[in-house]
């Protein structure tokens, strides 16, 4: 694994939930939060993971430290920090504990992911205590050194978290994530909750602490656009599966799954000539993931669906270099990229 | 690069204000601190309660006149009446008493009291009295006031065996608050023990415990505590009994606090900042004293204050009915006791005042638990 | 729905289980057995034979199995024979007295329960319409002091101001006169007043409690946007009232039947006690301090299952009310 770079690999991952019904509880059958999820993450990469509310990639994003224990699959990390291979499969505490060393966690909620009594020095250098042996001197000049590089003056180190900002708290989060030297981040929708200004500094920051510390990035959203400006990869989630995985710019391009078409389709545009235009929405809702539909989970809204996508759940398959897709029809059918959807809609006529 | 970045920064200093003076620390404590000071009540209360701290749990001794176990000549005496005009109209700077003798009423055979107005007693401040050991070991004679001569003064009359009414209460509130407070310490530590439990631990430990407090709420309090009380063996030392007293009370206590401990445990394991602490190999244990336990102190706090009342109304009761503290050991309840009967309470209505001291007890506890709820919650 | 009922239901036999269990310890606790005091007495009369006497009796009740054994048989005569023992105190059995006595407190707490209701919903509902003026006040003050009271004292205050003051007879369910007659106009007139005492003393910390419950939700949802939009439409102030908020206030209502009802017992059990009520308070007080432990064990199952049962009608009468509670 040396070789090829990949610093993260998932395979087979998989959590399942159980429901419960009736007058004694019964366990009746599961949800398949994360249903057979396989990735790798190359060094110094992001990978986006979108997709709708209920899809699975926060469970996801929390099975790989652990924080959910997976009902199955295995998570291979190889950084440079360790020797060889740091296989993670059952509950190894040790193991887990060093995985956790290596790959941190930043929240969606600033306000909940700081102890409200905790002072920000108290919560930055919290890691520490458990995972290195520093005096209080140098947490203090570690501490301050990871703030100042989030954008935080590091006098004001003794404050409370209702002190500061919504964004001021998320760069907090983010100083806290960094203090161990992780090698990988996860982003659990680390800007949804921030005004899109803020979103904005906060994204030109991952990226430039991505290069400063040769970080790899898995960056959770529901929003594509935004994953777009921070992603080398993306992957689309559908109901705990992947219907899609590529590049970027290829996703963007010639989306090979009709989901990630749809999903470009939802994307807002601030275009004013594209104002009164119609656009194509997605019928229906989510399907309920306790008891999702037959065959291919997104053939209930596919505009595209046959028969063999109600009975047969398409495998994923690579239908061009670096792009897979989970789609019976994925190199036929004619899926609209980006930028040919804001060119046909500003050709339409406006929407009376 | 951080400097650039800093200048992006949102400042949470108001604007003219210089942003490099040293912020204020604003920990939770001091919020906290402020809101509650707002609660005016709640605020005099805590002094009032304070007051009677001093008075009556830590010196009842040099704020008493008499000793509680001194009997005088003159039973069910009513109040002395402290007066500061004389029976002519003249004002006096010192007040007095006049001296008195009970004769029988030939009509209702009563006694009653006749009063000298040519024999006047002056109130002396800082007399030396009975003896007595301050705190159980401090040794001294010096008493707040007293009287001049040879008759006694009773603020609150004197009960049937000829004590000092006053003397009595002060030295039986005392026992009952401090009653109180030691039993809500125990049903706190058990509540937050075994609320803590509950709410980390989830599955069958959490139903079991759930069940237990069932049960225990579901059998009616006084009955249990009754049941429990008179099993106490009549032949154990006052103070064994005033402990087990304690035990009793705090046992069905706890349950409260428990359920509030649980709850608060059940939705803070699910916030952020504990998945964090999981997420950097932080153990249980620190999670738990670190994270969790400081954020539902105030909680536990106005539970604690609130429980208080509880404990007080609960041996009060159970020594008004007889088997709860018995003399010497003398709390509030057990003065009531004496006044069990309509026909004495008619005769000599200043009985019921121990009664008045622990009606203002629980509601200077239940004001003060108001306040401290209101600045704990909700939190900003 | 009927499966939320039905769970309820099933869950009411353990619980009566554990409260028999409790129960029963609490009984065993003093040492020595219901003869005990029997025994004592014999042999203060200078009886040579006191201990085989009382062995004889110990046997037929079996006193001398072991504990487990004495649990199952009491129970197992208390379900299948409906025999909940016998009173030495009385010479009586259990069931006879429980026959006597219980209705009356029954009487008394149900009685409670309607006059807390029909006093605190209205006093907490206007104190929460017309906040911060006198009225709230002096009703925030008053509840304060109802809570603080112990009832047995409220219960001695009232008393002394009933017989001074308006001469009322008090004490016992009736006056002298009545006792053993057959019901008439007066006779029932004269009980309700011996009632009223009581019944306010033991309604007194519930109610005040309820008001301020009442009034803080009340409150609560008077600040919620529906409100404002009715009122916007030009909904009448007294509509609004009853016709939107009770319907929320009413949810403490009825789920306090589940707390109420063991402080309402608890209370009634000593305010019988002072006012001489022939109900189980003095039954109760008299079997623990003589160790008549089938009186105390039947009291407590007895008080208890009661206690439950109100507590499982206040569960389903909410979940009539609140559907979100079915599911929770």
């Amino acid at each position: 694994m040396a070789e090829t770079n990949t610093i993260l690999r998932v395979q087979g991952l998989k959590k399942y939930f159980p429901i419960q019904r009736g007058v004694f509880r019964r366990t009746v059958g599961h949800v398949h939060a994360v249903d057979d999820v396989s990735f790798e993450l190359t060094k110094g990469e992001t990978l986006g993971i979108v997709g709708e509310s209920g899809c699975g990639k926060t469970t996801l994003g929390r099975c790989i430290p652990r924080l959910v224990e997976p009902t199955d699959g295995e998570i291979t990390f190889s950084g440079d920090s360790v020797g060889g291979e740091l296989r993670v499969q059952s509950a190894d505490k040790e193991r887990i504990a060093d995985l956790r060393r290596r790959v941190q966690m930043i929240f969606q909620d600033p306000m909940a992911s700081l102890d409200p009594r905790m002072t920000i020095f108290e919560i930055v250098s919290e890691p520490l205590r458990y995972n290195a042996d520093l005096t209080q001197t140098e947490q203090r000049d570690r501490a301050a050194s990871l703030l100042e590089k989030t954008g935080i003056r590091s006098d004001y180190m003794d404050r409370y978290p209702h002190q500061f900002s919504g964004g001021q708290r998320q760069r907090i989060g983010i100083a806290r994530a960094l203090i161990l030297e992780p090698e990988v981040l996860i982003c659990d929708e680390a800007v949804s909750a921030l005004d899109v200004s803020v979103q904005a500094q906060i994204i030109k920051m991952f990226k430039q602490l991505q290069e400063e510390l040769s970080l790899s990035y898995l960056f959770i959203a529901h929003d594509l656009s935004v994953v777009e400006h921070v992603s080398h990869r993306i992957m689309v989630m559908y109901l705990g599966k992947i219907a899609e995985m590529a590049e970027s710019d290829a996703l963007f391009d010639r989306p090979r799954h009709p989901y990630t078409e749809s999903l470009l389709y939802s994307i807002p545009s601030a275009d004013p000539s594209l104002k009164g235009k119609k656009r194509r929405v997605l019928a229906g809702d989510v399907p309920n993931p306790a008891d999702p539909p037959s065959g291919c989970y997104f053939h209930t809204r596919c505009p595209y669906a046959q028969e063999i996508c109600k009975t047969t759940a398409p495998p994923l398959k690579e239908v061009a270099e670096g792009h897979h897709s989970a789609c019976h029809f994925a190199d036929t059918l004619p899926l609209k990229g980006y930028q040919q959807i804001i060119s046909e809609r500003r050709s339409e006529p406006a929407h009376e | 690069m951080g400097a650039a970045l800093s200048s992006l920064e949102e400042s949470t200093t108001p604007p003219g204000v210089h942003p490099h003076l040293e912020a204020r620390r604003e920990t939770q404590w001091y919020l906290f601190r402020q809101k509650f000071r707002t609660h005016k009540l709640a605020r005099v209360s805590l002094w009032v309660l304070l007051f009677l701290v001093v008075t009556c749990v830590l010196f009842p001794e040099f704020f008493s006149p008499y000793s509680p176990q001194r009997v005088f000549d003159n039973q069910n005496l009513p109040p002395s009446r402290v007066r500061f005009f004389d029976a002519d109209g003249r004002f006096s700077f010192v007040p007095f008493v006049y001296a008195f003798t009970q004769e029988l009423d030939r009509e209702t055979f009563q006694r009653i009291t006749v009063v000298d107005t040519e024999d006047k007693r002056s109130i002396r401040i800082f007399v030396l009295g009975d003896s007595y050991r301050m705190l159980g070991f401090i040794p001294g004679r010096l008493r707040l006031f007293g009287v001049e001569g040879d008759q006694g003064v009773f603020l609150f009359g004197t009960d049937k065996l000829g004590r000092d009414l006053f003397s009595r209460t002060l030295h039986a509130t005392r026992i009952s608050m401090t009653i109180g407070l030691v039993g809500v310490l125990l049903s706190t530590l058990l509540g937050l023990l075994l609320g803590g439990v509950s709410g980390l631990q989830g599955g069958w430990v959490d139903g079991l415990i759930q069940r237990a407090i069932d049960v225990i709420l579901s059998i009616p309090t006084i009955p249990l505590w009754m049941a429990l009380a008179a099993s106490i063996p009549r032949n154990w030392s006052p103070l064994g009994i005033y402990f087990m007293i304690t035990i009793i009370i705090s046992l069905i206590g706890w349950t409260g606090l428990a359920r509030t401990v649980r709850g608060k445990f059940l939705s803070l394991r699910k916030e952020d900042f504990v998945l964090a602490a999981v997420g950097f190999n932080a153990p249980m244990l620190s999670i738990i004293t670190r994270h969790l336990i400081p954020n539902f102190l105030s909680y536990v706090l106005v539970s604690l204050t609130l429980s208080v009342p509880a404990m007080i109304l609960g041996e009060t009761a159970l020594s008004f009915l007889g088997i709860g503290l018995q003399p010497p050991v003398v709390s509030l309840g057990v003065l009531i006791q004496q006044a069990q009967n309509i026909q004495d309470i008619t005769l000599y209505p200043w009985l019921l005042i121990p009664g008045g001291f622990v009606v203002i007890i629980v509601l200077l506890y239940n004001f003060i638990g108001d306040g401290l709820r209101d600045a704990a919650d909700p939190y900003s | 729905m009927w499966a939320y009922i039905v769970r309820r239901l099933i869950y009411l036999i353990p619980m009566v289980l554990l409260i028999s269990i409790v129960a029963f310890i609490v009984i065993e606790l003093p040492p020595g057995d219901i003869f005990t005091n029997e025994e004592l007495q014999l042999r203060r009369n200078g009886n040579p034979n006191a201990a085989r006497i009382v062995e004889a009796r110990r046997e037929i009740y079996g006193l001398n199995e072991p504990v487990i054994s004495r649990y199952f048989i009491w129970m197992g005569r208390i379900v299948f024979d409906w025999d909940f023992g016998i009173s030495v105190l009385s010479q009586r059995e259990v069931t006879e007295i429980l026959r006597e006595r219980l209705p009356t407190t029954l009487l008394i707490t149900a009685l409670s329960i309607i006059f807390t209701w029909v006093v605190a919903i209205p006093i907490g509902i206007y104190s929460a319409v017309k906040k911060y003026t006198v009225f709230d006040y002096s009703t925030t003050f008053v509840a304060f002091l109802g809570m603080a009271i112990p009832n047995f004292l409220l219960a001695l205050i009232l008393m002394l101001f009933a017989f001074n003051t308006l001469g009322w007879g008090i004490g016992g369910l009736m006056s002298q006169e009545f006792i053993g007659q057959p019901m008439s106009m007066a006779k029932f007139l004269d009980m309700a007043q011996h009632l009223v005492i009581p019944v306010i003393v033991v309604a007194m910390s519930s109610m005040a409690g309820l008001v301020r419950v009442l009034r803080g939700m009340v409150l609560d949802e008077m600040g919620k946007l529906y409100v404002l939009t009715a009122r916007a439409k030009g909904m009448p102030e007294r509509v609004v009232i009853w016709k939107h908020i009770l319907k929320i206030a009413m949810i403490p209502v009825i789920s306090t039947i589940g707390w109420i009802l063991p402080a309402l017992i608890s209370g009634e059990t000593i305010t019988a006690i002072v006012m001489n009520l022939p109900t189980i308070g003095q039954v109760f007080l008299r079997s623990l301090q003589a160790q008549d432990s089938y009186v105390s064990g039947a009291l407590i199952l007895i008080l208890s299952t009661l206690t439950i049962i109100g507590s499982l009608i206040s569960d389903i009468l909410l979940a009539v009310v609140d559907k979100r509670v079915v599911y929770s």
